[in-house]
């Protein structure tokens, strides 16, 4: 025991004397420690971003069709719908007993590739995202009159708008040629807070602002000749006809499958409620090949860090002759040389692993006003989950065996040059 | 990374446009559709399959031998907790089994294999009975059966893997598309007879 902590004593005095070459080592195990690490957090990280994107919604309903269609248009205002949902339908939906709240949801129009999402307060009280957090407007309130429109935090900073900026929807979703909503103008009433979902890229505006822009079309076009102005539109009905999809909270979420079943088998028309959890968990098992390849490639890197610790070592077993040869001549045997060089590579790889991971924190609370500000991205400070903690271990484990790849050799040349030092 | 996340959900949308929810009531053999909901120490599971996957024929059963293979398919369904296995930490008992189906005639389905008529099976309350009609009969002569099975666990928290072992009790079962709802999210999973556990 005392021989051992002798060694590694006199480990680390050698070490200190080669600091400088040493450093770099540590540096190299740090970078790909990070990189794994960090690489395995940001993969985490990203799924809960993405599964998240909406939380506390029980159901999602819309006209039948394809689960991850009706997610990809109702939640991230991808895609267009096949068909919409009867408002009288919605209403006796969101009627239902057990139903806590709906928000319902009209799409087709946009904003300069924006897209405009027509909707209720309800969207404002009840939407919620990565576990349970609500929506928050940085500036400004809801929309309170007809022609108020609140603006994604993404939405008004691309576009550099403020409150109280009057702005004109267009007529459909891409495109060069939409036709404008230009007799209807907007104004700006709140810009939401971001949120690293979908809202931060659209427009919100009221139901039945949707359909008062709508008044004086028919067939897709506006009328030749029927101008409505502003003021004039609010004697029309502007009760909509029908909506794109609905999200719906239940009071017992246990519920879900009754109502999903319900719903599937609804008689006035083909609808359909989809459980967005279950939808995202579909939608991510088929893109998660690219979490894969994430993962190999940090792993990559760390075999070519590690490669590089034992390298090094190797390299500097040659400039090590002399002290070896010392240490062997003052009763050193080459079972010591062995643990003496395996000790040097065990404390290099924990000192690069534990510098790696702080050095990964320290990077995260770096970025990540930056990463929320400019790409909507929230990531977060968490303790190393249990499969960290393993990736860790791997790499110390590593790291160990690795070092004992020199250690080996230098054990073998102890025993072969004994003190005959050739130069 | 929003783009490159968007054009992934794209590119995976034309993989995944098939997927089937429960009750877009697709009937495709081989392959069925399963709900679980764990609430405290309380499992609930409902399936709804095809007939197919369990007896080889998909209509009222009309000689002894198809009879025999009635009872047979309702003596394994029923003894669900060797189908569906807890952590044993978890310390699960089996609540309840109800089978239902509209070509099966219920004592038949609910009778153990000395024949003798089924004790209870009144979870019904509801919906249950208006059911009968989606698992009669459609139009090409497919039929389903609905399993409803309940667990109370002793330990809720231990509550957090569910093996299903009812590819090997049913051959001709290959798919389990699952839909569920754990204490914290909802969840999907695929269940395979090489994957056959759900972890929550």
């Amino acid at each position: 025991m005392k021989r051992i902590r002798y060694l590694l004593y006199l480990s680390s005095k050698s070490a200190w004397n080669r600091r400088g070459t040493l450093a770099l080592i540590v540096f190299c195990i740090a970078l790909s420690t990070t990189l794994l690490i960090g690489i395995e957090k940001l993969r985490t990280q990203i799924r809960e971003n993405f599964v998240q994107s909406v939380s506390g919604t029980d159901l999602v309903v819309g006209a039948r069709g394809g689960n991850i269609q009706l997610m990809l248009y109702a939640i991230f205002h991808l895609g267009g719908a096949t068909n919409n949902i009867g408002w009288d339908s919605a209403r006796q939906i969101a009627k239902k007993p057990g139903i806590a709240w709906s928000i319902p949801i009209s799409l087709g129009d946009s904003h300069r590739g924006y897209p405009v999402v027509a909707t209720t307060d309800d969207f404002f009280e009840h939407y919620r995202f990565r576990s349970g957090t609500h929506l928050e407007l940085a500036q400004g309130k809801r929309f309170e009159t007809l022609f108020d429109v609140v603006l994604g935090a993404e939405t008004a900073r691309k576009l550099d708008y403020s409150i109280g900026q009057k702005i004109t929807l267009s007529h459909g979703s891409s495109g060069n040629h939409l036709t404008e909503h230009g007799d209807m103008p907007f104004s700006v009433t709140g810009i939401l807070a971001p949120t690293g979902t979908p809202v931060d890229r659209s427009l919100y505006i009221g139901l039945h602002a949707m359909e008062a822009i709508h008044v004086n079309w028919r067939g897709g076009a506006p009328v030749p000749g029927l101008r409505i102005t502003p003021e004039q539109v609010t004697r029309f009905n502007l009760e909509p006809k029908s909506i794109t999809a609905m999200l719906v909270g239940l009071q017992k979420r246990s519920q879900v499958f009754a109502l999903q079943r319900d719903i599937n088998e609804w008689k006035a028309e083909p609808l359909m409620g989809v459980m967005p959890g279950v939808a995202m968990d579909q939608i991510w098992s088929t893109i998660n090949t690219g979490e894969n390849v994430l993962l190999l490639v940090s792993v990559l890197v760390t075999v070519a860090g590690l490669a590089g610790l034992a390298a090094a070592i190797l390299a500097g077993l040659g400039e090590r002759r002399r002290e070896l040869a010392i240490l062997r001549s003052t009763g050193a045997r080459p079972l010591d040389i062995l643990l003496l060089l395996t000790f040097e590579g065990g404390l290099l790889v924990i000192a690069g692993a534990i510098s790696g991971l702080l050095a990964l924190y320290g990077l995260m609370l770096a970025v990540k006003p930056y990463l929320a500000e400019n790409y909507g991205m929230f990531i977060y400070l968490s303790p190393p989950s249990s499969s960290e903690w393993s990736l860790m271990a791997g790499i110390c484990l590593a790291g160990f065996f690795t070092s004992l790849i020199p250690a080996f050799r230098a054990y073998r040349m102890s025993l072969a040059d004994g003190l005959t030092v050739s130069i | 990374m929003k783009k490159f996340c968007s054009f992934f959900i794209v590119l995976g949308g034309f993989f995944v446009f098939g997927v089937q929810t429960f009750a877009n009531e697709a009937h495709v053999h081989g392959v069925t559709n399963m709900n679980v909901t764990v609430e405290g120490g309380k499992v609930e599971i409902e399936l709804k399959s095809p007939l197919a996957n369990f007896i080889s024929f998909e209509h009222e059963p009309e000689t002894d031998a198809q009879k025999k293979e009635v009872r047979a398919m309702g003596e394994t369904l029923r003894k669900a907790d060797s189908l569906f296995l807890f952590p044993v930490e978890a310390g699960c008992k089996l609540e309840e089994v109800s089978l239902e189906s509209g070509v099966i005639d219920d004592h038949l389905l609910n009778a153990d294999a000395s024949g003798h008529a089924p004790k209870t099976h009144g979870r019904h309350e509801g919906r249950g009975h208006a059911d009968h009609g989606h698992s009669g009969k459609d139009e090409h002569g497919h039929a389903d059966i609905e399993v409803e099975v309940s667990f109370m666990c002793r330990n809720p928290e231990k509550l957090t893997k569910l093996q299903v072992n009812m590819f090997s009790a049913f051959p001709s079962l290959h798919e389990i598309e699952v839909q569920m709802l754990t204490p914290a999210e909802q969840k999907a999973a695929e269940l395979t007879p090489e994957a056959n556990t759900i972890t929550w």
